[in-house]
Parts: C-alpha cells; sequence; structure tokens
C-alpha cells in the first residue's frame, strides 16, 4: 500500500483482511485498514487521540479488533464496527496486544506482565481471563474460533524456541509438523483447520489428532 | 503459574477456556498442505476463514513487508495492494 511496508492480519468468511500500514517513509507509527473482497480498502486511525493503530483480528459480522497506542505511549485494545471504536485496557498489563476475535466476541491475545513475560489473555463483556500453556515460560495467542478453539505459540520454560499450540476441548497439545514442533500456528478457522509456520515453510493443517 | 480472574464471572463462552486451569500439554498432527511464501512468512502474523484462505505477510525487501492472501485452491500467493480474489465474497459490514 503506497509503496511503504504493510502487514495483513486475519481473514473472514467475506474475504475481508484487515492489517496495518506505514503511512509515510518518515513514519513510526501505523495506520490500520481493512480491505475488502472487492478491493475497497478503509483506513482504520483508531480511536481518539491514537497515535498507532494495528488492526489485528476480525469475525464474521466485521468486528475489528486490534491494539493502539495513546499519545502517552500506552498499548490499549480497541474494537471497531460501523464507524465507532470501543477500547478496553487492564491496569498492571503492558502491550496489550489483541489478536482475534470470535464469534462470540472472545477477544484473545496477550501481554506483558511486570517481570516482561509474555501470557495469553482472553477477554469477554469486560471479564479477563490469564491463559498460559503448561510449562511456559511465555504464551501468545493467535487465534480463536467460534468453538473456543485457540492457537498461538509458546516457549517452553528454559527453551530459546517457540512451539505452536492447538487448545481444544479443555486440552493444550503442541502441534508438530514433520514429525518436530511448528514455531507457531497463526490461526484456526471453525472447521478446525489451522495455518502456521515450521522451518521455512508455512502448513494448513486439517484433520488434526492426538499422537 | 496459571492465573485467574473473576472466575465466578465468568461469562460462558470463556468457561471452556478458564477450564483449561489444570490442563497438560500434548502433541497434535494434522494433515498438512505445505506452501512457501516469497521468502518466508512472518510468523504471528495471519489467518484462515472457513474456504481455507490465508491471509499474513512476507518480508519483499529490507525492511518491506507485505500484505498477502492465498486462495488454497489456486495455490498461488496474492499481494493484497495489487490483487483482487478471483472469487466472488460477500461483503460484510
Amino acid at each position: 500500500m503506497n509503496g511503504q511496508p504493510n502487514l495483513a492480519n486475519k481473514i473472514n468468511n467475506y474475504g475481508t483482511i484487515v492489517g496495518s500500514y506505514f503511512p509515510s517513509a518518515t513514519s513510526g507509527n501505523q495506520l490500520g485498514y481493512k480491505r475488502y473482497s472487492n478491493g475497497g480498502i478503509v483506513t482504520l486511525k483508531g480511536p481518539t487521540g491514537a497515535r498507532s493503530t494495528v488492526p489485528y483480528g476480525i469475525n464474521n459480522v466485521g468486528k475489528v479488533v486490534g491494539a493502539y497506542v495513546t499519545s502517552t505511549s500506552v498499548q490499549k485494545g480497541f474494537t471497531y464496527l460501523n464507524g465507532a471504536y470501543t477500547t478496553f485496557y487492564h491496569s498492571g498489563w503492558s502491550f496489550l496486544q489483541p489478536q482475534a476475535i470470535n464469534k462470540q466476541g472472545v477477544i484473545v491475545g496477550s501481554y506483558l506482565d511486570s517481570s516482561s513475560k509474555t501470557h495469553g489473555f482472553a477477554y469477554s463483556n469486560g471479564q479477563w481471563v490469564t491463559v498460559n500453556v503448561p510449562g511456559a515460560s511465555d504464551t501468545v495467542i493467535l487465534g480463536i474460533n467460534d468453538w473456543g478453539s485457540m492457537v498461538g505459540w509458546y516457549l517452553p520454560k528454559g527453551a530459546s524456541t517457540s512451539r505452536g499450540f492447538l487448545y481444544k476441548n479443555g486440552t493444550f497439545s503442541t502441534v508438530e509438523y514433520a514429525a518436530n514442533p511448528s514455531f507457531s500456528v497463526d490461526g484456526i478457522n471453525n472447521l478446525g483447520h489451522i495455518y502456521g509456520d515450521a522451518s521455512g515453510t508455512s502448513f494448513i493443517g486439517k484433520a488434526c489428532h492426538s499422537i | 503459574m496459571q492465573r485467574i480472574f473473576h472466575i465466578a464471572l465468568v461469562p460462558a463462552a470463556m468457561l471452556a477456556i478458564v477450564m483449561a486451569a489444570n490442563a497438560q500439554t500434548g502433541k497434535v498432527t494434522c494433515t498438512y498442505t505445505s506452501f512457501k511464501v516469497l521468502q518466508g512468512s512472518q510468523r504471528g502474523a495471519g489467518g484462515i476463514n472457513d474456504s481455507d484462505w490465508v491471509s499474513g505477510s512476507v518480508q519483499t525487501g529490507t525492511p518491506m513487508d507485505d500484505g498477502r492472501f492465498r486462495a488454497e485452491t489456486q495455490g498461488n500467493n496474492h499481494d493484497v495492494s495489487s490483487e483482487r480474489p478471483t472469487e466472488p465474497c460477500k461483503q460484510d459490514q
């Protein structure tokens, strides 16, 4: 977009994609966009006072979720629907990064605690839940489907390489690709199909089962 | 250490997530379709919809990133900024 770096994040069932871009070569701040399947693009400047805005997720009613940076450099979450923004924030957490939203409005993402450890979170109707993969030093949730299954990556304690995970029916599992742990699982759809990354390869996984 | 807040007030949609408190980590594998983008995808950026269309970003230069989507049925990568899906999609809000 306009010759500057741009990032595409989630896509919904209508083919609408959200992402962000740098409006100029000298700008360190980002603007969000919502790109419809017909090629039309709407710029998302973020809530009032936003200095930088990055939409990360979109559900099938077109509700967008993302992060914005305030004029005082605090990173908060926002949703956007029909031209209106709402904001959310948890005191004591920093770098709040909402990544995805499902049909029920459950928002998932990550935040940084006071010890610089990253945790996953789920947020709905003003209620927050911290979600950590068992045995992980850091957890990042990147996707959630309408059934409540979640994906993302985690860093096992003492390890330097991340592993992709799937949370389904109350169980966390490391997602293996070619008999090795994947690096990250970035998204999951309502059929349970996952999209992620392994060494030098991106993948779509179907019919996932325990091993 | 799992930390849970406001357990008694958690909405029904989040109950399953709360129940993960004492879960263990197993392993899963899947039937995979693999693909490579131009110079490696950007970890953590992207998604997949119910038609298996994938969106994400690749690094096309330094430090240029480019938004992409990939239609599973076509097997090609498309630049978000210059290409349109070849299949019509309904427009959401």
